[in-house]
């Protein structure tokens, strides 16, 4: 064959491809098992938390619609680990794991890194919550968390992305849609009625007495007006002072009836201390009691109580 | 390169052909990955490879290669070369891999590598090539080298390498104390002004012994 016909230059190029295609085959069937290993090393300590000892393996293959999940790994003989990262309250995101062991039951849940503020959106990887995320199954809704709505609502997105996957995976037929109840808000410190709540600033005006029952129109300062650590006024809120009424039997000094008229907190956070229960709470009361505050709302919870004790203030100066 | 046939040093001979400062070739990468002494003998060591081995292959196969196809040919055996060394390398040295990035896969179009498959390979027997390809290979470590000491130093003050199969700690000192640190070798910029300086001794080195090598030149025809 000459050297200058075209079917020479086509067969040396295709003889030519052909060795180095086989060549980089070779290498490839060496190497490529030693770089996933190394992959999966980079994670290994983080999914040691939740299966210790396991083997684990990358699985590459999936298709995860919402663009939640990072990696999702196989714990063999264990269950499924699904790393996932999505934005809460703060915009630098969150990255979880979140596994599923084999008969489908949660089998880890741990956050690997978050900056959601302590105390509110933190509560979704700490303590209750995550007890509660491991009591589920695959095919269970995950609830929210009162007070960490943002947070937890991200968390839920997130791990429905992986029960998406592992109920396909796995032929579990469940309800997507379904909807958990709320957790509820936790207790935090009892606020005693008789503390020194001089700086919510109440205002009483006597709105009736017929000498057993006096009613009270009370305001005061609330967490947003308090400002306490100047997150309040960076917040973009507009904060007014809450607002009350407020009855009291005058022979024994119990608070009879107690609404709140006027919510100047933050809507989402504090008004987790203002439900109709914790208004209920201050029925019967007298200065010597006390009411449970809720956490991630504890300043409008001592605004509330610095109100019935305004109100027991004024009855008992009569 | 130069027509005369002049005996030089090694080291010499190392400046005059030097790719990056003598030539101007495979700047691109030396700019871009020269910042630890790691990534500049990671990279040259990569490219000794790639280098030798493409001329070896290149000479081998230059008679049997028609003119119109010789650079596909080239292509197709250096970018085979390339992904075999970037794929060891990944297994092998991750944090080196890493450290590289694209600059490993480019190694490919780096004009070095091209450029002595084409203009030495090609004309060359296989040992000649592959003794080409060795030394254009160290002189481009030695100028990754120099600009990386340069930059390094002066950039962070500390002057480190360590094991890339293991990542153990060979060596680190600190020669600046912390800082006074000059940030902006680290950046481009630094790596502009680096490369300006140390191309610009090169030409004077250049300049000077060209004039001593002439006058050479003349006393010894004097004499004759």
């Amino acid at each position: 064959m000459k050297k200058e016909s075209t079917l020479y230059k086509v067969l040396l190029l295709g003889v030519l491809c052909a060795i180095c295609g086989t060549l980089l085959a070779g290498v490839n069937a060496v190497t490529a098992p030693i770089i996933e290993a190394a992959a999966i090393e980079n994670e290994k300590a983080n999914l040691e938390l939740i299966y210790p000892g396991a083997t684990f393996k990358e699985v590459k293959d999936f298709t995860d619609e919402s663009g939640l999940i990072q990696g999702v790994y196989e714990a063999e003989g264990k269950g499924m680990i699904y790393k996932i990262k999505n934005t809460g309250y703060n915009s630098n995101g969150f990255t979880f794991l979140i596994a599923f062991n084999n008969d489908g039951t949660v089998g880890g849940y741990t956050a690997l890194e978050h900056g959601e503020t302590s105390g509110f959106g933190s509560r979704a990887f700490e303590g209750d919550y995550v007890e509660q995320i491991k009591g589920l199954t695959s095919s269970d809704p995950v609830p929210l968390l009162t007070g960490a709505t943002i947070t937890t609502t991200a968390v839920q997105q997130g791990i429905d992305a992986a029960k998406a996957l592992f109920n396909e995976a796995n032929n579990i037929s469940y309800d997507p849609n379904a909807v958990a109840e709320a957790a509820p808000a936790p207790k935090g410190d009892p606020l005693p009625l008789n503390s020194d709540y001089a700086e919510f600033k109440c205002e009483v005006e006597e709105l009736s007495n017929d000498g057993t029952t006096a009613k009270y129109h009370v305001t005061s300062r609330g967490f947003g007006l308090l400002d306490p650590d100047g997150m309040a006024s960076h917040s973009g809120h507009e904060y007014k002072r809450n607002e009350a009424e407020i009855e009291v039997d005058l022979a024994s000094m119990t608070i009879t009836n107690y609404t709140l008229t006027v919510f100047g907190d933050t809507e989402g956070i504090g008004d987790t201390a203002t439900t109709e229960e914790k208004q209920q709470e201050f029925v019967g009361k007298t200065l010597d009691d006390s009411i449970d505050s809720v956490t991630g709302a504890t300043w409008t919870g001592k605004s509330l109580a610095a109100m019935a004790q305004a109100a027991l203030n004024a009855a008992s100066g009569n | 390169m130069s027509e005369k046939k002049q005996k030089r040093s090694f080291v010499s001979e190392m400046l005059y052909n030097n790719p990056v400062f003598g030539l101007y070739l495979g700047i691109c990468s030396s700019l871009a990955i020269t910042t630890t002494l790691n990534n500049a003998i990671g990279m040259g060591i990569a490219v000794i490879v790639v280098l030798v081995l493409s001329n070896i292959v290149v000479s081998l196969l230059a008679p049997i290669t028609p003119d119109e196809i010789h650079i596909p040919v080239y292509i197709v055996i250096i970018a085979s070369l390339v992904t075999i060394v970037g794929m060891l390398m990944q297994a092998f040295t991750p944090q080196l891999f890493s450290a590289l990035g694209a600059f490993i896969d480019l190694i490919v179009v780096n004009c070095i590598i091209l450029g002595r498959a084409e203009a030495y390979a090609s004309k060359n027997n296989v040992l000649d090539s592959a003794k080409d390809g060795l030394m254009m290979g160290l002189s481009y470590t030695f100028s990754l080298i120099a600009m990386s000491f340069i930059r390094q130093l002066l950039g962070t003050g500390v002057l480190s390498m360590s094991n890339p199969m293991t990542n153990a700690e060979i060596f680190s000192l600190r020669l600046i104390p912390e800082g006074y640190e000059i940030g902006i070798f680290t950046q481009q910029t630094g790596a502009f002004l680096t490369f300006a300086i140390l191309a610009a001794a090169v030409t004077a080195y250049k300049n000077a012994n060209d004039k001593k090598e002439v006058a050479k030149q003349k006393a010894k025809e004097a004499q004759a």
